[in-house]
């Protein structure tokens, strides 16, 4: 094993691999306040990439409700229990991730999913953390009784656990975006990385027998374009571009400025180690407890409270940059904002995309007496 | 780093094979030796009487612990191996004792029963390393749904759910049930990436049940271009019966030419389904010698 350096954990850590980074790594940062699990992401990957046959349970990219859902089920739960309780100790996790407890022989520290545990994607929907009650449970910040929607991709981890686990080097992290592709002619479906990857987002193809896995639709992020799932967000939960580590941040870049800057988008689990490169804006209705804690790490309040901040009009850039959440189909690297505008801009220092900071309210009259109709429930 | 490792990893199990090598070479010349007849070989049959001819061999089993994944333990105690050879032909039966037969692959949790020959120069430590850049070995690898596929037809998804339904694929051609390939357009092969872009383990239609690869070194296991090996298993009352065959010289210069009169390294390897084994995770033999009769 390699020591490489997480900077999710704060600390160096071990790796089947040495620390190769991409010239660029993209990302993406998800505003869970904002998603409403209407599922179009979903849908957009399951018509873009698994409509064949072997392929008709898979959802690379699905949304899950929390706290009782979870695609495959309890991807996360079973995880957790092998690890066994850890700990981060100011800031810096003082635990084991899935490559430090891996048991001896093995690579990672795994499970493998069977047949049933992928055929429930939608349980736990909507189903809040306890029973609703008399109550008025919504009428105070953040609420006692919750629910949040978690849509998840594959996170294109900087220390994938599945590359690492594949004994073949069939799966590969490229070198220009970090995309982490599984390579279909040197598979030989063994299911390592099924079993080693954490997020559950390798794959195994029933018909054609070999794993397949998120491409982070690197088609159109060659040609500059988001991925399918990211452009196809109603709820414009949504910002994808490209990621520094925290020593070299661009704060024009927006997902810098969300991660680094603003540390509003927190990893994953960070604690299995993979330093996944998929952000949350954790939700501000529910508590931040050990829940969201063991989910988003030890920043989780700090990130409420910033995102809070925001929302009292206190942070009108944090403001301007959620605001240019796929307003676009284009990447763009830098944005600013004005008084009036977020502007996005792509790597020439050209405009790709203006949104208005504060939309126009118009409030329409009840009666309109030029067509001489009353309007009912219409802004 | 990980070139590092795995060359000391290597060059520990080398150093401790040498050792049972050199015992084994003193105490006999050939560990299986493959007997040559003049009639034509059983490629085919496991239980054809020409196998009475050949010289039973029992290999003890063991556990593969040189990479990780490792196998802890060994699935099977031993197998018993026989190879004949006509001058044109090399064909091993390989025998194991397995309570279950698992020669399906589709659902997320079912890995195969198999086994394999491994081929290269004798006296050449690396060949259990699965050789090394300037030492190829050649891997003969038997595989059971493979054989299912050759016996009983392709096993698709509705083998493992026999209340599978759709309405439609892209690009399908027919009426539901859609099976491989006879439904599937060259357009419907998209949608299907193992199978378009030439997996052995993805396509529909298996001409045999042995596939043979080249090696060189951990983890460099690839499907020949050229592809000529043939066998068949058979299980029956708790115990798989396997021939595996190929020709003696091959044309294709991927393949080690098998000279009679020759000696040659050799190892068998078995995957135990129902075991959860799988690549690496197999039980294996010492490195044994091979003498071509």
């Amino acid at each position: 094993m390699a020591k490489v350096y997480n900077w999710q954990l704060g600390r160096y850590m071990e790796y089947w691999y040495e620390e190769v980074r991409p010239r660029k790594q993209m990302a993406a940062v998800f505003d869970i306040n904002k998603c409403i699990a209407c599922q179009t992401c979903t849908m957009a990957c399951k018509t873009t990439w698994t409509s064949g046959k072997g392929q008709e349970y898979m959802w690379w990219n699905n949304v899950e409700t929390r706290p009782w859902g979870s695609f495959p089920m309890g991807w996360d739960s079973k995880l957790l229990n092998l690890l066994g309780p850890q700990e981060w100790v100011n800031g810096i996790y003082a635990g084991k991730t899935i490559f430090e407890a891996a048991r001896p022989g093995e690579r990672v520290l795994g499970n493998l999913p069977i047949d049933m545990d992928w055929a429930y994607p939608n349980r736990g929907e909507d189903e809040t953390n306890e029973p609703i009650d008399e109550a008025k449970y919504y009428f105070s910040m953040p609420h006692s009784i919750w629910t949040f929607y978690l849509a998840r991709v594959c996170n294109h981890c900087t220390y994938p656990a599945c590359l690492a686990a594949c004994p073949r080097t069939s799966i590969y992290k490229r070198p220009q975006d970090g995309i982490v592709l599984l390579d279909q002619q040197r598979c030989r479906g063994y299911r390592e990385c099924v079993r080693a990857c954490p997020y559950k987002k390798p794959m195994y193809n029933h018909e054609t027998r070999i794993s397949e896995k998120c491409l982070f639709c690197f088609p159109a992020v060659e040609q500059g374009n988001w991925p399918r799932c990211m452009r196809s967000c109603i709820g414009k939960i949504r910002m994808f571009g490209s990621i520094h580590t925290p020593d070299n941040i661009d704060p024009e870049n927006p997902i810098d400025f969300l991660v680094h800057v603003k540390k509003v988008g927190l990893p994953l689990y960070p604690q299995f180690g993979t330093e996944p490169n998929v952000y949350y804006i954790p939700p501000i209705h529910v508590p931040a407890t050990k829940f969201l804690q063991q989910m988003f790490g030890p920043n989780v309040q700090k990130a409420q409270e910033t995102y809070n901040a925001m929302r009292n009009g206190e942070d009108p850039e944090l403001q301007g940059i959620l605001m240019l959440n796929v307003s676009t189909d284009r990447i763009f690297s830098k944005f600013r904002v004005t008084d009036k505008h977020a502007i996005g801009f792509d790597d020439n220092g050209s405009e790709v995309v203006r949104v208005n900071l504060n939309e126009p309210k118009v409030v329409r009259p009840f009666y309109d007496p030029k067509l001489g109709v009353y309007r009912h429930n219409i802004t | 780093m990980k070139k590092i490792v795995l060359i000391a990893v290597a060059l520990v199990a080398l150093v401790s094979l040498s050792v049972l090598v050199y015992g084994i070479e003193a105490r006999q010349a050939a560990d299986v030796v493959s007997i040559r007849v003049s009639d034509a070989l059983p490629v085919t049959d496991p239980h054809s009487q020409l196998w009475s001819k050949a010289t039973e061999f029992q290999l003890p089993m063991g556990s593969q612990t040189i990479i990780a994944p490792v196998k802890p333990a060994p699935s099977v105690p031993y197998i018993q191996v026989r190879s004949l050879n006509n001058g044109t032909h090399i064909a091993f039966l390989i025998t194991w004792a397995d309570s279950t037969k698992n020669d399906r692959t589709v659902k997320i949790d079912e890995f195969r029963d198999g086994s394999a020959v491994l081929l290269g120069p004798v006296g050449e430590m690396a060949v259990l390393a699965m050789g090394t850049a300037t030492i190829p070995v050649n891997v003969l690898h038997w595989k059971a749904d493979w054989q299912a596929d050759i016996d009983t037809g392709f096993q698709g998804v509705e083998s493992a759910f026999p209340n599978f339904w759709v309405d439609m694929y892209p690009n399908v051609i027919g009426e539901p049930p859609y099976t491989l390939p006879g439904n599937f357009s060259d357009a419907a092969k998209l949608y299907l990436p193992g199978w378009k872009v030439g997996n052995s383990f993805s396509q529909p239609l298996k001409v045999t049940s042995v596939e043979e690869n080249r090696a060189r070194g951990f983890g460099s296991l690839a499907t020949e271009q050229s592809q000529g090996a043939i066998g068949r298993g058979i299980w029956e009352n708790g115990q798989w019966s396997v021939v595996i065959a190929r020709q003696l010289h091959p044309s294709d210069n991927e393949d080690i030419q098998l000279i009679s009169g020759e000696k040659y390294s050799t190892a068998f390897a078995i995957w135990d389904g129902a075991s959860g084994d799988v690549g690496a995770r197999k039980s294996i033999t010492a490195l044994l010698t091979l003498y071509v009769q």
